[in-house]
């Protein structure tokens, strides 16, 4: 299900004023992208239910506080991003080092020139067993990393509504991404995708 | 002009995607210059690809999520003080 811009003129004040029809709409065009995005931040599908359930909730009952400042959009998944961190105490901060940049390094040599390069894996990568290994690999990424990533590339939020839902900086969620991106790469690599 | 890891770097951190007309350019060219640079491309946006595949397929359980959407709604016509317990399961 597409979950198509609430583009009322009136939106703000009608969330405010927890207008029932408006706030069905909400419902029903974010439900099933927060509950995909518990999914991808590694939640099993009864903890993503519960997750999406409980962020709705909040948002029905603090609607009157919507200022507008943010999209309804942003605003339902910071409220997820937080019940998220709740849930799952040991959300760490992502770290200043990290093993993927030492492993990137590796791939170039002193002139910045690739030193081994694979042959194109776009057959292999859009195999259907791939998405099992996908799975595999996204287990592997630090959590953070992980849901920058989901939000990006499967939620195709933009960087500013990335940056207001995880409350970090553009060039954090660069880092992140980075970090992401390659390390899933790395993975796929060594289970034989790309090579 | 741009190195394979430079340009590798721009690309994996969405560095390109807000850049200005000249950055994007030396991307573009280096793109175009360079296989392995190409088949780094190809592999990001195929992890892209089969995320989007992964967690786009249909939940395990739709009933359960139509159920919940139903609750949810259901919610949205109770005003505050009645709304307490009406979405437990």
């Amino acid at each position: 299900m597409t979950s198509a811009p609430l583009e009322d003129p009136e939106l703000v004040t009608k969330v405010r004023a927890r207008d029932p029809e408006t706030l069905e709409r909400i419902v029903r065009a974010y439900l099933r992208q927060i509950e995909r995005a518990g999914r991808g931040a590694g939640l099993n599908a009864h903890q993503a239910e519960e997750l999406a359930q409980a962020t709705f909730v909040t948002f029905i009952e603090t609607a009157p506080r919507f200022e507008g400042r943010s999209k309804v959009r942003t605003w339902i998944f910071g409220i997820f991003f937080r019940k998220l961190q709740e849930a799952r105490r040991g959300f760490a901060k992502d770290r200043k080092l990290d093993d993927i940049d030492d492993v990137f390094e590796s791939r170039f040599d002193d002139g910045g020139h690739w030193i081994a390069q694979s042959s194109s894996p776009t057959t292999d990568l859009d195999s259907k067993e791939i998405l099992r290994e996908i799975d595999d690999c996204l287990d592997s990424t630090p959590e953070r990393q992980r849901l920058a990533f989901i939000l990006r590339e499967v939620e195709q939020l933009e960087t500013e509504e990335i940056c207001n839902i995880m409350g970090i900086t553009a060039t954090n969620l660069g880092v992140m991404l980075f970090r992401a991106r390659n390390r899933l790469r790395e993975c796929l690599e060594s289970k034989g995708y790309e090579r | 002009m741009l190195s394979c890891k430079e340009y590798a770097t721009a690309l994996s951190s969405g560095e390109l995607e807000g850049a200005g007309l000249a950055r994007r350019l030396a991307a573009a060219y280096h793109w175009a210059i360079c296989k392995y640079c190409r088949a780094y491309t190809r592999q990001l946006r195929a992890i892209g690809r089969g995320a989007r595949r992964l967690l786009r397929r249909e939940p395990s359980d739709p009933e359960a999520l139509a159920r919940l959407e139903r609750q949810l709604v259901e919610r949205c016509s109770t005003s505050p003080g009645q709304a307490e317990d009406s979405t437990t399961p």
